[in-house]
């Protein structure tokens, strides 16, 4: 729900057990920066230390995943607490915070007087307020740059600094590349559009950093996922950096200029100073590097590259996407026309498989207008399948593609590449029936099943009315390309040719 | 006016714009589910 409308959502857990099955969606929360109130029930204060009936300290539990943890000790406190835990999740980095709340805490009655009004958040989005000289000296070097690229993170969503963003790149024709986190701060189909940069970005995108002279980095914080080996990431080119939190500053890369701002605030007060600019030449460069190095789009109509497209093109214009983790995640991050921001939930750092399913509910409870799809793998969804029975009851507008190829196929990739294909542990030696699932939820389910002749089609299945799952089966060896070998500098590329196989699918399912 | 513990929470979310939440229900959380919990 945060993730999706930009304001913090709210859960609400018992004790014990149902507190520590928030612990993986609090990490979520605090490694993809999104804020979240997690409200977490304990046994009564008497109780505490005294491994009472489903008691575990949560408070201890979530200082390392939290902005911050509260423990409630008095009811006249809870106000307070509750005020203080909004103000937090939402004010310069958003985060999550935990409150927890002992039972006689929750119960006992107080005389009060009034609740307080929503506490002030500090966003410093007051870009009066920025140091003039560290902006004109960005402005400056941007000017001068002769090779310079944007790279965009989920920073650029947080803040809404989407037409910000545009500006700047268009005023000074700087190539856009943006991180998982980052896709939908710049539209897919312009022209300066690099698409993604690291492990599983654009060949092309990576040799263009590699070779570019300036690196601006705007609301992210060179994950290892972006950077491959750190040291050989933008060897080349000095390094802008601007990010709403100072820890983040010079914590991966040495900054040629850094900003500690929120992205929109920090564009708002650089942009009249940059230059308009053509770059003809690096742009040409830029094109040449693509043509050269990025392939071209299957055309087998069975591979998920070409099923996700097939979705994008049945799914309505402002459909909110949410993904689990793994190879479709990839694909998706790779091949949806992303255009704007907040239509692509993924768990970006801590990658959660079991998120996608959840989150589209979150998504479709926030947004009731819009379509969502929830692109999911057969291990992902298995994480929290439980959820069907939730998007059944509240019969939301949620599409399920369900791309299928038996494996945790992200995993089993590794093992072929880099483990001697010694695969353990990755493949589903009983395939279960996922539209039967489905049915028996009360959701209507659908199997894809290309060699049949009357199948339906993705399109066809996505019209039908309310919670559907579409499972679609992928062959297994499909793998998620191109791909920096994990810990190597970004330009080393696998780009794995697959052969292009005729036969039938190996797997139908009905 | 006199309030639980559980009511505050409630109020204080709806002040904060909060209308759906998300959840595991159980013992400890059983008050929050009430008007008006009964103290222990």
């Amino acid at each position: 729900m945060a993730r999706s409308t930009g304001r913090p959502a709210v859960c609400i857990a018992t004790s014990g057990p149902g507190a520590t099955n928030l612990i993986t969606a609090i990490a979520d929360a605090k490694l993809d920066s999104i804020p979240l109130v997690a409200i977490t029930c304990q046994v009564p204060l008497s109780l505490i230390g005294t491994d009472a009936f489903q008691e575990v300290d949560m408070y201890g539990l979530t200082l390392s995943i939290t902005k911050h943890s509260i423990l409630a000790k008095t009811t006249e406190d809870l106000p307070m607490i509750i005020n203080d835990a909004f103000r937090i999740a939402q004010s310069g980095r958003p985060g999550p915070v935990v409150v927890d709340v002992p039972k006689d805490i929750l119960s006992r009655i107080i005389e009060i007087e009034a609740l307080p009004e929503p506490a002030e958040i500090c966003n410093y989005s007051d870009h009066s307020k920025l140091p003039a000289k560290i902006c004109s000296a960005i402005a400056e070097r941007i000017n001068s740059a002769k090779r310079p690229v944007l790279y965009a993170g989920g920073g650029i969503i947080a803040s809404s600094a989407f037409d910000e963003l545009k500006t700047l790149a268009e005023k000074n024709s700087i190539p856009v590349a943006v991180t998982l986190m980052g896709l939908g701060s710049f539209p897919c189909d312009s022209g300066l559009y690099l698409g993604m940069v690291g492990m599983h970005g654009n060949h092309s995108t990576n040799i263009i950093f590699d070779n570019a002279d300036l690196i601006i980095c705007i609301g992210s914080r060179f994950n290892d996922r972006t950077t491959g080996a750190a040291v050989q990431f933008g060897k080349k080119a000095d390094i802008i950096h601007i990010d709403i939190d100072p820890s983040e500053i010079n914590k991966i890369k040495k900054t040629f200029i850094s900003l500690a701002s929120d992205a929109r605030s920090a564009m708002e007060k650089i942009i009249p100073m940059i230059e308009e600019n053509s770059r003809e030449e690096w742009l040409e460069t830029c094109k040449e590097k693509r043509a050269r190095y990025d392939k071209k789009h299957h055309s087998i109509s069975a591979h998920p590259e070409s099923v996700i497209r097939a979705v994008s093109a049945a799914a309505d214009k402002d459909a909110i996407i949410t993904t689990d983790v793994g190879q479709h995640q990839m694909w998706v991050a790779r091949n949806y026309p992303f255009k704007t921001g907040r239509n692509f939930l993924t768990s970006g750092g801590l990658g959660t498989m079991g998120f996608g399913l959840p989150a589209a509910i979150g998504a479709a409870i926030a947004n009731p207008e819009k379509q969502v799809i929830c692109f999911s793998g057969d291990g992902s969804i298995l994480m929290n399948v439980q959820e069907l029975a939730t998007l059944a009851d509240l019969k939301l507008n949620v599409k399920i593609i369900l791309l299928n190829n038996g494996q945790l196929g992200l995993v089993r990739q590794q093992q072929e590449l880099f483990y001697n294909k010694n695969y353990i542990a990755t493949t589903f030696i009983t395939a279960p029936d996922f539209p039967e699932i489905a049915k028996a939820f009360n959701i209507t389910g659908f199997g894809i099943d290309s060699t049949a002749p009357n199948s339906m089609t993705i399109e066809q299945c996505m019209k039908v009315h309310g919670p559907v799952l579409i499972n679609v089966p992928v062959q297994e060896e499909y793998n998620v390309y191109p791909m920096v070998p994990p810990g190597e500098s970004n330009i080393v590329m696998m780009k794995g040719e697959e052969t292009e196989k005729s036969e039938p699918l190996k797997k139908a399912v009905s | 006016m006199k309030m639980s513990g559980a009511e505050i929470i409630i109020k204080s979310l709806e002040k904060h714009g909060i209308e759906t939440v998300a959840g595991i229900p159980g013992g400890a959380a059983l008050p929050l589910g009430t008007n008006r919990a009964p103290a222990l």
